[in-house]
């Protein structure tokens, strides 16, 4: 299921539409948990760096891939977005530790023209 | 405690080795290089890689890009240019992240699993692609990540699947460079990872700076 994210997009919406998708799939409470905070981290990324990109999100069997696409301006500075509590906009500044921290794994793509991050959540 | 481990050979009869790895020590992160300078052997080897120290060790805040673009622009590298593996293993967060330009070949053993790390092709000081990709990947206890040279022949299926220790991943990464070098340089750089631990043994150790080549 692919979600498509810009600067007309409403996030409350958003985030209720991925909450439905994936409260049809059983899963424990905290990884439901875990999971809704990976997207909203991600979605809230896009809309805050980038105007536009997208969020797909697929069950296979006992986990959960997260991919993360957008056409903004890539992380400019990743130490400092690895550290606790770091914004560049007016927000908690949870973003990028958070997923680092709730992820299984993670990788990432940085450059000039955007950014990619593919997670994995085991659901079990 | 995390450890980096790196073994090499000069090829043939050469005195040094055009490959060389740096270990930088910057509190909340290491900086971790493998270079591979044009050419067999180098007798200024020694010096390039004081350089690169140099270069680090005075701009570690800034980004591994930025870094790359001092040193492709160093009049020093542009004789002969050179292939990098340039990485940042952080000590409070999980992960590593780094820039790989050139024929350098890097294996991420992570839960049994061999994952070949993605690179980008160019000669620093000669070429380098127009949009330089940043890699980070979640790093977890007792994954080893494996970097080398074009000097050696690295394939998953002749390493084991499971590396408990760091003193497995240095008798690896030793029989790497004595079991699979090429017509060349030969070099091989290991990390095993122990979590975001910020105990790391480097070795060969030359006090905070490590230089091996």
């Amino acid at each position: 299921m692919q979600f498509n994210i810009d600067s007309d997009t409403n996030i409350s919406i958003i985030l209720n539409s991925i909450e439905m998708y994936i409260s049809s799939f059983l899963m424990r409470k905290i990884v439901h948990v875990e999971l809704l905070t990976l997207c909203s981290e991600l979605v809230n990324n896009i809309y805050n760096h980038a105007n536009h990109g997208t969020l797909s999100i697929s069950f296979k069997e006992e986990e959960v891939i997260l991919t993360a696409k957008d056409h903004g301006p890539g992380i400019h500075n990743l130490s400092l977005a690895v550290k606790e509590g770091y914004t560049t906009k007016k927000s908690l500044g949870i973003g990028l530790p958070a997923i680092i921290r709730i992820s299984d794994d993670m990788e990432m793509i940085t450059n000039v023209n955007g950014l990619y991050i593919k997670i994995r959540k085991v659901l079990t | 405690m995390s450890t980096f481990y790196t073994a090499s050979k000069p090829f043939l009869s050469n005195e040094t080795s055009g490959d060389f790895s740096l270990i930088v020590d910057c509190n909340e992160y290491y900086f971790w290089v493998v270079v591979d300078i044009g050419g067999h052997g180098s007798t200024h080897v020694g010096n390039l890689a004081q350089k690169c120290y140099q270069v680090l060790y005075e701009n570690h805040t800034l980004q591994l890009e930025e870094i790359l673009e001092l040193i492709h622009h160093m009049k020093l590298f542009q004789q002969n240019g050179l292939v990098i593996f340039l990485a940042r293993v952080y000590t409070k967060t999980s992960i590593i992240e780094y820039i790989s330009i050139g024929n350098i070949h890097a294996l991420l053993l992570q839960n049994g699993r061999y994952i070949n790390l993605p690179v980008q092709e160019g000669i620093v000081a000669y070429t380098v692609p127009t949009v330089i990709n940043t890699y980070v990947r979640k790093l977890h206890k007792s994954d080893s990540i494996f970097v080398a040279t074009d000097g050696v022949s690295l394939h998953s299926s002749k390493l084991p699947r499971n590396i408990s220790t760091p003193s497995e991943a240095k008798e690896i990464t030793d029989d790497i460079v004595s079991n699979y070098s090429r017509m060349d340089d030969s070099l091989c750089s290991s990390l095993f990872y122990d979590s975001s631990s910020k105990n790391t043994y480097i070795e060969p150790d030359i006090s905070k700076e490590s230089y091996h080549g």
